[in-house]
């Protein structure tokens, strides 16, 4: 994925609410034998590799800075990974991102922690040359795809697709039932005009002469036919209308 | 008149920036180590691992440098810990010194000429001491290296941009292993004074002095190290562990500060390091080294959140790096490539490998277990007590530089966060 559309991606996911489930904070770099301009370019850049993953919901640089500085200013320097996962959970985060972006022996690199508010700590490392665009986004989703575990079981995506009570199936079959219904009326109305016109001295076939017992018998069973095909369609719809309503019982929360 | 984008401004300011980052100067770094256990007083007891800190300064140097140049005799433990490095080196005499001076300044000449900026790291270890007539002098092999000669012969005629002069000599150089009647001479502080006259160190602006000015009563060789313990304090801040900002170099100052925090709880043991250092004064941040530069070493990171006393030990048992760190910001460390490696701390270790160059351990993914080694005898378990008790990082730096009332030429010291 480009990183132009990767920050599109990014900022729809940033558009729309994070739930607990998804959210994930990336904190600001720490940096050593680098220069800032340097350490920012790799912070984004795994940004930009946190927000391509298919389940996580990045929250905004400027929203964890805010939300760091609400909390009393940066986070308490944690030394095992359960006080990481505490604070993780007191940050309302599925997962907390951590990066140490480095300048040593000559070459950019990156060591990532990946804390789970729930499960276990996760570390990975890339390196990063400064000479090849595009390369440090490359590498920092190659890291992360290592240590990323779903944040999601597939199950539970599909719920989150497709919610409970969404009622999708209900809906269809009520309109289809209120199509066949209607067609029925339809069709009702016609079978209801043929037989009239027959009643008043045979309708159409009072002219035709010899053949209007041929003309008469004709007309007879369109209008059977038109009363069949009725009594189907209100029949189909009166079903879809009760299978509707089965399943949108059925999809209650 | 079509005034020019602001596209057109920023690729000419891309430009220019380039061209002004590839026209910094190219720094060279070269070593010239000089190692003697031996004394040239009959007063002066022969040091233990005066060779093994030559052989150790040798490796600190030998991925950073273009030539590293080691004079001296290593006995045969050394030579059994450090294979193959006896062939490379040369006895500490006046005229393997003089020759090996006489190549590397042919060396730094060149270099300057090609407009690189060559550094020379002149390291001596051994002993000490100050003629009758005031004069400093440290013994080579076959006599002393006066302070004379330290001037006419090793700083006038210099080729290095900048000179990092590192002297850790002491003629009561024990601690573990006191002789007991301690050794009959001049203070070294006093030797260091003959050694170093102020006056005529202001004439070579380039020099930047790193001294032990130990106290003359006992010496500081411990063998649980197996090297003088201002040595390791040096080798120990130069591989990273004395870079206080996080921007990858340490200067003078720092060097300063991190002996002073490892040595603080000495207070009550004889023979506290007392060091002198001083940056050359035409650039007084002048970094002893700077762990950006590309080198054949591999890197250890502690992380935010770890915080102690931390050493780190070889697959031979060497005593490699050692630090104190607080707990609010990460570090990182060098250390040779190839090799395996024990983190200890209090009580549990963790071991890992550098197999390559630029790789980097992250500490926070080691697996740690109980210790398996524990440090010997009463003498022992002072300097394991005593030295680098004390956490050593911003808090300490801020208020270290403040007792002295020097304002750091480059504290960036909250500056770790990427803004």
């Amino acid at each position: 994925m480009s990183p132009s559309a990767s920050l599109l991606l990014m900022l729809l996911r940033v558009s729309a609410p994070c739930d607990a489930q998804t959210r994930v904070a990336l904190l600001p770099f720490e940096r050593l034998a680098l220069p800032s301009e340097d350490a920012r370019e790799l912070e984004d850049a795994t940004r930009r590799a946190v927000a391509a993953l298919p389940d996580a919901c990045l929250e905004s640089r400027e929203d964890t800075v805010a939300r760091l500085r609400g909390s009393g200013a940066a986070l308490a320097a944690c030394g095992d990974a359960e006080c990481r996962s505490a604070q993780a959970s007191a940050l309302g985060v599925r997962r907390l991102v951590r990066g140490v972006a480095l300048g040593v022996g000559g070459k950019r690199s990156v060591a990532l922690t990946v804390t789970d508010a729930r499960g276990p700590e996760t570390r990975a490392q890339f390196e990063a040359p400064a000479t090849t665009p595009g390369e440090a986004d490359a590498r920092a989703r190659q890291a992360l795809q290592q240590v990323w575990s779903p944040l999601v079981t597939t199950q539970a995506v599909r719920e989150s697709r497709e919610p409970r009570g969404s009622r999708v199936l209900p809906k269809v079959l009520w309109g289809a039932g209120g199509v066949a219904l209607l067609a029925g009326v339809g069709f009702g109305v016609a079978a209801r005009s043929t037989e009239s016109k027959l009643s008043k001295n045979g309708g159409e076939c009072a002219t035709a002469g010899e053949a209007f017992a041929d003309c008469f018998a004709s007309r007879l069973d369109a209008g059977r036919r038109q009363a069949r095909t009725s009594n189907v369609l209100l029949g189909v719809g009166a079903l879809l209308g009760l299978g509707g309503a089965v399943s949108f019982v059925w999809e209650l929360p | 008149m079509r005034m020019p984008s602001h596209r057109t401004l920023a690729l000419s300011a891309l430009l220019l920036a380039g061209t002004a980052a590839s026209a910094a100067p190219e720094q060279v770094h070269y070593a010239l180590i000089v190692a003697s256990n031996t004394g040239t007083e009959p007063s002066q007891a022969p040091l233990r691992y005066a060779d093994d800190d030559g052989a150790r300064y040798y490796e600190l140097f030998a991925p950073r440098s273009r030539e590293v140049v080691l004079l001296s005799v290593l006995d045969a433990e050394t030579q059994a810990l450090h294979p193959g490095l006896a062939a490379k080196t040369r006895a500490p005499t006046h005229a393997a010194l003089w020759e090996a001076l006489a190549r590397l300044n042919g060396r730094m000449a060149e270099d300057r000429a090609k407009g690189a900026v060559p550094v020379l790291s002149f390291v001596f270890v051994g002993h000490g001491k100050r003629g009758a007539a005031g004069e400093g002098s440290v013994s080579l092999l076959d006599g002393p290296l006066t302070r004379t000669e330290l001037y006419a012969k090793v700083l006038a005629p210099n080729k290095a941009s900048f000179l990092q002069l590192i002297v850790d000599a002491c003629d009561s150089y024990f601690f573990v292993h006191s002789r007991g009647a301690l050794p009959v001479g001049p203070a070294y502080a006093d030797a260091v004074k003959g050694l170093l006259g102020n006056r005529e160190l202001e004439r070579f602006p380039q020099v930047g002095v790193v001294l032990s000015t130990s106290s003359e009563q006992e010496s500081h060789e411990w063998s649980a190290i197996r090297s003088g313990v201002f040595s390791h304090m040096v080798r120990s801040a130069l591989s990273g562990a004395g870079d206080v900002n996080g921007d990858g170099r340490v200067d003078y100052a720092e060097l300063r500060a991190f002996v002073a925090a490892a040595s603080q709880g000495m207070a009550d043991v004889r023979g506290q390091p007392r060091v002198f250092i001083q940056p050359p004064a035409l650039d007084r941040a002048f970094a002893l080294t700077n762990l950006g530069d590309a080198a054949s070493l591999g890197y250890l990171l502690v992380p935010t959140g770890v915080a102690g006393r931390l050493w780190v030990e070889d697959a031979r048992g060497i005593r490699v790096v050692e630090l104190h760190k607080e707990r609010e910001r990460p570090l990182v460390v060098s250390l040779p490539v190839g090799r395996g490696y024990y983190l200890r701390a209090s009580g549990r270790e963790a071991s890992f490998a550098i197999t390559r160059a630029s790789e980097v351990v992250d500490v926070g993914g080691l697996r740690w277990s109980d210790a398996t080694v524990a440090a010997r005898g009463a003498v022992q378990d002072a300097m394991r007590d005593k030295l680098f008790s004390v956490p050593f990082g911003p808090r300490f730096y801020r208020g270290y530089m403040a007792s002295l009332g020097i304002t750091p030429s480059s504290d960036e010291a909250d500056a770790v966060l990427v803004p």
